[in-house]
């Protein structure tokens, strides 16, 4: 029973060190700038005030364009990521998971490799190429450099769902007669939904969280994303840590809730996708 | 390549043909565009002299430098700061990350069912913070005027603090002026965003493994050590070994926080090789060819680094 | 490549025409680019230019975006790469060298020649546009700094403001012991430009050119009596915190205006940012000229922005049109005034600030301008290799000796600037 109470705390002290910084981030955007200033450990505003939230949402952060404008982009670009990656995943990991053929292998290993690269070193052959195409200044240049960014590593988790759909139910509707498009339709993607939201997560936050090709890409500032805008507030002016900490809390509460809605299926996707593909 | 016996064949299986390939299809060609092919062109660019936009844009000839950006990386004396930064900080990253991990993935599956699911949400909830919102944070943590950090060596009486750390007054203290100091806060940084998945899918692995083996473990007398030691690693190998790639790869790139933490690309004492290349690259004056080398040598750095574990995984059929 | 941009531009450029002769109608829109945040004084300024600006071409819309300080570097060599740019671009005036030699802007020097409130502009500012004697940049504002002061608390510890680098110190000693728990000063020690008039006062010098080599003058005895005086602020007189050596001028800025420093080096034109954090400041400031070791205002370095036009524009006429409205001496002064920088144009700076309490003193400074070394590589030693940052701090760190430190950092000058 001692043992128990320990564990417990030891649990609490980790939950803790987990959320100690959101929660600090909520509550020094709630904050009163006198009371910021004076540095105080109190993890939660005195007086709570929206002065911050005010001062970003009706700022005139830059001309003609409010943050409502940079949160729909931001939000625009990660739905369109989300789904093109989710779908193309999906069909190469039922691929890697349901299928043995010579290349999967190769392709497995293609897939760990291609995350090695580093993304930074990429942008000026990719702003070239994305100009070529004619998607200079576009969100959709945007979408299709994180679909590529996101790709592999949502490939990867996304075989283990689709493992863990037991085989039988498909060889039962195969047996009924159903077409190969017939049992994807109907029996795979119902069941490995689930975990597709899981994986949706991972490009949610790749294309939620990306600064320097946004920055590259983009010109109008009336298409800037979330994170673009916030490189105003660091700029030749001081850093007021109010309003960053609003900005801040803004940026990363859909990605919370977002989360929120997915993450209970997330460890027993894991545990499928950690160990078999 | 690998059969897998253990698995019955479903009907549509027999004979898969095209169909796979076709399923690939796609996603090959997302990857070969999106990655590989600019992949190609950085190395490329890194066999030329290139100093000038135009030449880039194609206005400008490109003079082939052969080996010459290459010979110049490796001789130059701070890169090999540089790549010392990097794999040091990557060793002790991947090492705490994965000591973390494992240890909380341990409690969740020890701590009760509504214990574990709080815990863990909590964990994930860290795990799902932005780099950039979540680095931003931790900055204003240990801003050295009215940050937490200065507040609470603040609070220490100040006889204490003197005796121990050789200072009463806190404010003031530059916490990113030292090389190590910088470090360790963003190793506090990166590990605090990492481990969150590390501790999942070390859970998530416990989980799949029956219970009567461990349970057998503690009746035959074993300890918590030495059953993890002879039961659970041993049958979660895999699983450890393609987070210990992951987290490698991971750590060896960490570019944002560094970014964020260090406020641009400033200060070079604690340059690590992804925000160099990217610093050479596109600070002015802009060295393409440099900054492309440097990011061909991170490649294959990494590709070296986890080859290793790759090939054992390959060879143990475990991918 | 080049002609995809040029159809590109011409495409967004205007709708109906796309013969590129010089003939060339109007384009439909002007794209501008500003740095910074900008705001509303800045908006409605550049409102009216604009508006002035449609007298002449009645159908060009003028486009603004900003652009953040820091980004601005990415941002020029994304679009140069894609020929995609702007017309019009502000640049800080130290950085115009450098994007003139990658081909980014257009040369201006018969544009200027030809321009008559040309020969009004500070000359220091011109040169410093300058690459190979061309023009590429006209000065649109500039700046020198100054310290400012807390005139409540220089009176309770009984000092006046300093005349030399000892009462300098003497006064900050003083205030700090009257005031615990501030700084004597607020010390910028990871910027370059307030550390260069303590190294120009003392005789020293960054880099000067002989026959074609670079040559540092950072060894000398004069810049390292500099060096050793700037550091031994934090290390010895202990009247600046550990901290400093990585604060930059914002940082430093920061602390004054939040109380917690008693002097601060900052420009002219921070004083709204330092009014936002307490608006109450201003009853108790006061600003002098950074002195020389002995007396006198030492000398500082002229800061600012140019306006130049981008090299890929297909509206050069244009846009040099929108320059001339943009830079003339009525909207000029206008323009300073609203940012508390000064005009460029020498008839402007020399009257009119005599009374101003916190403008009298940059005015007196803008006398006495230098200018730091003219080549486009001087960039690398400034902004990316921070190389007279990094020597102070590293003595402020105790990493390193002054002597150490001035020779390393001498050397690592030289190789940069004299790179082939």
């Amino acid at each position: 029973m001692r043992r128990r109470h320990a564990l417990n705390v030891v649990g609490l002290l980790v939950a803790l060190f987990a959320v100690f910084p959101v929660v600090w981030m909520v509550s020094t955007s709630l904050k009163s700038t006198p009371e910021i200033f004076s540095g105080g450990p109190l993890p939660f505003p005195r007086s709570p005030t929206l002065e911050h939230y005010r001062t970003i949402l009706t700022g005139d952060l830059i001309p003609g364009v409010t943050f409502v404008d940079f949160f729909r982009n931001s939000v625009l670009v990660a739905l369109a990521t989300v789904l093109i990656s989710g779908l193309i995943a999906l069909l190469a990991a039922t691929a890697v998971a349901r299928f043995r053929f010579r290349l999967r292998t190769s392709f497995l290993v293609m897939l760990l490799v291609v995350q090695m690269i580093p993304l930074e070193a990429l942008v000026i052959p990719l702003f070239l190429m994305i100009q070529r195409l004619g998607l200079y200044d576009t969100l959709a240049s945007l979408v299709l450099t994180y679909v590529g960014f996101s790709l592999p590593f949502a490939v990867w988790m996304l075989r283990g769902f689709v493992a863990a759909v037991p085989v039988e139910l498909e060889e039962a509707a195969a047996i009924d007669g159903a077409s190969r498009a017939q049992i994807f339709r109907r029996i795979l993607l119902p069941l490995v939904a689930p975990g597709l939201a899981a994986t949706s997560i991972f490009s949610f936050i790749v294309a939620w969280n990306e600064l320097i090709f946004a920055l590259t890409f983009l010109n109008d500032q009336s298409r800037y994303t979330l994170p673009v805008a916030m490189t105003f507030f660091f700029g030749r002016d001081d850093t007021a840590w109010g309003p960053v900490m609003a900005a801040s809390t803004i940026l990363t509460i859909p990605v919370l809730v977002f989360f929120l809605v997915v993450q209970r299926r997330m460890v027993g996707g894991l545990a499928a996708g950690a160990l078999k593909g | 390549m690998t059969t897998s016996p253990t698995r019955p064949a479903p009907a549509y299986r027999r004979g898969p043909g095209r169909l796979p390939y076709l399923l690939l299809l796609p996603c090959l060609v997302v990857i070969a565009a999106l990655l590989l092919w600019p992949l190609g062109q950085v190395a490329v660019m890194s066999l030329y002299d290139l100093d000038s936009v135009r030449q880039v844009r194609g206005q400008r000839p490109w003079p082939f430098a052969g080996l010459a950006n290459y010979r110049e990386i490796l001789s130059d004396p701070f890169f090999h700061t540089v790549l010392r930064n990097t794999v040091l900080f990557a060793l002790a990253n991947v090492f705490l990350t994965m000591v973390l991990g494992t240890l909380v993935g341990l409690l969740l599956h020890r701590l009760g069912r509504r214990m574990a699911a709080f815990v863990g949400g909590c964990v994930l909830l860290a795990w799902a913070t932005p780099a950039l919102t979540g680095t931003i944070t931790w900055k204003w943590i240990f801003d050295d005027t009215n940050g937490l950090v200065t507040w609470l060596f603040n609070a220490l009486p100040s006889g204490l603090s003197s005796s121990l750390f050789g200072r009463s007054e806190w404010t003031g203290y530059g916490w990113f002026n030292s090389p190590l100091s910088f470090f360790s806060i963003l190793t506090l940084v990166v590990v605090w965003h990492s481990f969150p998945f590390i501790a999942v899918s070390v859970l998530a692995g416990l989980k799949s493994l029956p219970g009567e083996l461990l349970e057998a473990a503690r009746v035959d007398g074993a300890g918590p050590w030495r059953s993890f030691w002879s039961v659970t690693f041993p049958l979660l190998r895999p699983v450890f070994g393609i987070l210990v790639v992951l987290s490698t790869i991971w750590d060896f790139k960490v570019f944002t926080q560094q970014y964020v933490l260090a406020g641009g690309t400033q200060d070079r004492p604690t340059f690590m090789l992804s925000i160099y290349s990217y610093a050479t690259a596109f600070s002015p004056p802009p060295k393409y060819g440099l900054g492309a080398t440097i990011a061909v040598v991170l490649t294959v750095i990494l590709l070296v680094v986890t080859g290793v574990y790759v090939r054992s995984l390959l060879k143990q059929e475990e991918l | 490549m080049i002609l995809t941009a040029a159809m590109l531009a011409t495409a967004c450029g205007s709708s109906d025409d796309d013969s590129g002769n010089e003939q060339a109608p109007d384009p439909a829109k002007l794209t501008v680019w500003m740095m910074g945040e900008g705001g509303d004084a800045q908006n409605s300024f550049l409102d009216d230019v604009e508006a002035e600006f449609k007298q002449k071409h009645p159908n060009t819309d003028v486009v603004v975006q900003y652009i953040p300080w820091l980004e601005a570097p990415k941002k020029f060599q994304a679009a140069l790469a894609g020929g995609e740019g702007p017309d019009v671009t502000e640049l800080g005036n130290t950085e115009t060298q450098g994007w003139a030699q990658q081909e980014a802007l257009a040369d201006l020097t018969e544009r200027l020649g030809g321009w008559a409130p040309g020969k009004d502009i500070l000359p220091d500012l011109v040169k410093n546009a300058q690459l190979d004697s061309k023009q590429y940049g006209i000065p649109w504002y500039a700046g020198v700094r100054a310290i400012y002061y807390r005139t409540d608390w220089f009176q309770e510890a009984g000092v006046q403001p300093p005349k030399n680098w000892d009462e300098l110190v003497a006064a900050a000693k003083a205030v700090q012991a009257k005031k615990p728990g501030t700084y004597g000063i607020a010390l910028p020690g990871n910027s370059e430009l307030p550390f260069y008039s303590f190294l120009w006062g003392a005789g020293g010098e960054i880099a000067t050119e002989q026959g074609g080599t670079w040559k540092s003058g950072l060894t000398s005895a004069e810049s390292r009596q500099a060096v050793k005086f700037w550091t031994d602020l934090v290390t010895v007189h202990k009247v600046a915190p550990p901290a400093s050596a990585a604060w930059n001028e914002i940082d430093a800025r920061t602390q004054f205006a939040t109380g917690k420093a008693a002097m601060a080096f900052a420009g002219s034109w921070q004083q709204a940012a330092m009014l936002k954090a307490d608006p109450k400041l201003d009853q108790v400031w006061g600003t002098f000229p950074i002195p020389g070791p002995t007396g006198g205002e030492a000398p500082a370095f002229a800061g600012g922005s140019d306006i130049a036009i981008w090299e890929d524009s297909k509206a050069k006429d244009v846009a040099w049109d929108y320059m001339t409205v943009l830079l003339d001496k009525q909207n000029n002064k206008k323009w300073a005034d609203s940012l508390k920088f000064f005009p460029v144009y020498s008839d402007l700076v020399a009257s009119g600030y005599n009374d101003d309490k916190i403008m009298a003193a940059f005015a007196a400074s803008m006398k006495s301008t230098k200018l730091t070394p003219m080549t486009p590589k001087w960039v690398e030693v400034s902004r990316t290799k921070t190389v007279t940052q990094a020597m102070n701090s590293s003595v402020m760190k105790g990493q390193k000796t002054v002597d150490q430190a001035t020779t390393d950092a001498a050397a690592e000058i030289e190789s940069i600037l004299n790179a082939k």
